[in-house]
């Protein structure tokens, strides 16, 4: 029984791999997305140019009220996106992050760790409340409707595929960027995933620098 | 002149002896961690170094635990932004005299169908069935971070 689930799991991968591999290649031709520039350094004007127009679209916030998006400035942020189920990519980035600002202090205490769900459906407030509640309110997690969360995600220039899987399960393959913002809400730097300890920590320790006096 | 070349000599002889300090054959894992997993998550992911010690290559080709349903062996593909996962077919190569590394970006163990949640600081039983070595026992322990994070610092 489980090596038929096994097979059936491996043959919807394979599907779906070809499927996204096609996609991303085509994606790879059009354009060079933000995340492919951290191997050089980032590039300034280019991350310039994420971020724009959506301060007017309402997520939800943990607590399930309504909040704008250009309403989350006015502190030095570290945004990234993800879902819940996410057994991978989501735990290590929160962690990677969590352990960098305990690493860093006092100074990171004005850092906010900001998580937009590419799943809405399964990620509401509630089940954002409960997954981040290890962190004593350092993570907030945002939910939304699809559009808006859709919204938010092509500003970042963040793509998100959903991969069905065997019995009505799904996985969604995303982009893994933590993109650190300043308190204008301007995108300054990234952060690749998989990066060592050292330079996660160095890229926020470089953006409470560059945000002083808040 | 004749004295230093066998000083040299004895020198590499040493130095030779110092490298081969690890078991000349068979498998040995370090390392070994299981990213905690955040909330009621019935599912987390596996990273270790494998060693090979011996002069040919080995593949890991199946794990268990008796902690989970199910251990899978996946691999992270990034592909024009987006991260992608899916089985690693045929098994992780670990090369001879060599090592291969299960990492958060590339490959991983999958622990699925877990019937209680994994909590920090829990020691996970993994078992790791090679094609040549046979089978590696190797306790994971459940953290919020690589244990070799500080010994990676010293080699970047």
């Amino acid at each position: 029984m489980l090596d038929a689930l096994r097979r059936h799991r491996v043959l919807l991968f394979g599907v779906a791999f070809a499927a996204l591999a096609g996609y991303a290649a085509l994606t790879i031709i059009k354009r060079s997305p933000p995340s492919r520039q951290i191997a050089t350094g980032p590039v300034k004007d280019d991350l310039a140019r994420l971020n724009r127009g959506v301060d007017e679209i309402t997520l939800l916030d943990d607590a399930g009220g309504p909040v704008r998006w250009g309403a989350l400035k006015g502190r030095p942020r570290a945004i990234f996106f993800g879902f819940t189920h996410c057994p991978v990519i989501c735990p290590v980035t929160v962690w990677e992050l969590n352990n960098a600002l305990d690493h860093i202090g006092t100074p990171a205490a004005q850092i906010a760790i900001q998580f937009v769900t590419l799943d809405p459906e399964r990620d509401t407030p509630d089940a954002l409340l409960k997954y981040f509640s290890g962190f004593d309110g350092r993570v907030d997690g945002y939910s939304g409707t699809p559009q808006a969360i859709a919204q938010i995600a092509r500003a970042f220039e963040v793509v998100h595929r959903r991969t069905e899987l065997e019995n009505a399960d799904y996985t969604i393959d995303h982009t893994p960027t933590v993109f650190l913002l300043d308190a204008s809400g301007r995108v300054v730097d990234v952060i690749a995933y998989g990066s060592p300890p050292e330079i996660v920590e160095a890229r926020l320790r470089a953006l409470v620098t560059a945000t002083p006096g808040r | 002149m004749a004295r230093l070349a066998t000083v040299f000599v004895l020198l590499g002889v040493v130095l030779f002896a110092a490298s081969c300090a690890q078991p000349a054959t068979g498998v040995s894992v370090e390392g070994a961690w299981i990213a905690a997993p955040l909330g009621e998550s019935d599912s987390a992911s596996g990273f270790a170094i494998i060693h090979n010690g011996a002069g040919a290559d080995d593949r890991l080709v199946s794990v268990s635990s008796p902690r989970a349903g199910e251990v899978m062996l996946h691999e992270m593909n990034m592909d024009g932004g987006l991260m992608t996962m899916r089985p690693l077919e045929g098994g992780l190569r670990v090369p001879a005299r060599g090592d291969a590394e299960l990492a958060p970006n590339g490959a991983h163990l999958m622990f699925m169908g877990m019937e209680s949640a994994l909590v920090m600081g829990e020691t996970v039983p993994v078992v790791l069935q090679f094609e040549q070595a046979g089978v590696v026992s190797v306790d994971f322990t459940v953290s919020d971070h690589a244990p070799t994070a500080d010994a990676h610092k010293t080699h970047d």
